[in-house]
């Protein structure tokens, strides 16, 4: 009975925040490493493997991206193994750095043949940060891609040819 | 008469005595489980999820509940964490029909948007429960499947 009424008020809670809420959540964001937005309400944080999740996704997308391949040995030698051990298990083939307002996205594909790489990594790029802007508000600064590897559809055929 | 009820409030108050308001004794638990039973029924929320760094939860007598966690920054406030799975699907439709987000939040990232729904909720439950006060509800978007 009293939940409808409450229901049907639709008024934001109080807009008089104490300040000193601010300030707490400011040192949280020093802990916890993922989007954080204080709506004078208290602060959302997106964790970090979703922002990751919803980059992986944007690139599945593309046509002519066969596959996000995880990053293995090779992003270990090239110095990414500090960025490693920070990444989600799940999203493989997506490393993502997220601050207060903005993000950085490494990405490791293998491309379809014949596709112009460059044109579709810059669309791969485009919707990365599109879509992470539209859903977490973050400012995409940079897409970091990698082609790792071409994918021949003909591929399995020559390889039954030896048995 | 009513006895039993007098002796069920006394049995509970050592561990509410905070959360007192017009003579109800409110545990931290049961604020827990009026939150999380609003949280599910907030559209594009898939579950509760017990936290990425430490298990996010509200103890009580008997039962616990993850996912929702009861504190108080103050002796006489009251602040309450939700830990929330957000359903893929349905962020991914609100993305592709943004004009489908309720009034107030429309034109916000589809995230936050339903972090503010989850935030809203909490707050409803807060009034509902006549919680005396409620310091912040920090949403915490834990995971995306």
């Amino acid at each position: 009975m009293s939940d409808m009424q409450v229901e049907s008020t639709p008024a934001r809670p109080n807009a008089a925040p104490g300040s000193a809420q601010r300030s707490s959540a400011l040192a949280d964001a020093q802990i916890v490493e993922a989007v954080q937005l204080d709506s004078g309400h208290g602060k959302t944080v997106i964790a970090d493997s979703v922002v990751a999740k919803i980059a992986g996704e944007a690139a599945r997308e593309i046509e002519g991206v066969h596959e996000l391949v995880p990053m293995g040995a090779g992003a270990t030698i090239a110095g990414f193994a500090g960025r490693l051990a920070r990444s989600d298990q799940r999203s493989s083939g997506v490393n993502v750095e997220v601050g207060q307002r903005e993000a950085a996205v490494d990405l490791n594909m293998t491309v379809d043949y014949g596709v112009n790489i460059p044109q579709l990594a810059e669309a791969v790029r485009q919707n990365i940060m599109e879509r992470i802007h539209a859903m977490t508000g973050l400012v995409v600064k940079e897409v970091n891609i990698n082609a790792t590897d071409l994918y021949f559809p003909g591929e399995e055929a020559t390889q039954s040819r030896v048995q | 008469m009513d006895l039993p009820a007098n002796r069920a409030a006394a049995a509970t108050s050592s561990a509410a005595e905070r959360s007192e308001s017009a003579g109800v004794f409110l545990s931290d638990v049961t604020i827990a489980q009026a939150t999380e039973e609003a949280i599910r029924q907030v559209p594009g929320v898939l579950d509760l999820s017990a936290g990425r760094f430490v298990l996010a939860a509200t103890f009580g007598a008997g039962r616990h509940v993850t996912g929702v966690v009861v504190h108080h920054p103050t002796p006489d406030a009251t602040g309450i964490e939700v830990h929330a799975v957000l359903s893929e699907r349905y962020t991914r439709a609100l993305y592709v029909h943004p004009e489908d987000v309720a009034g107030a939040l429309r034109g916000q990232p589809v995230l936050i948007a339903v972090a503010e729904e989850i935030r809203l909720a909490v707050h409803r439950v807060a009034r509902t429960l006549r919680l005396p006060s409620l310091a912040g509800v920090d949403v915490f978007i834990d995971d995306l499947r």
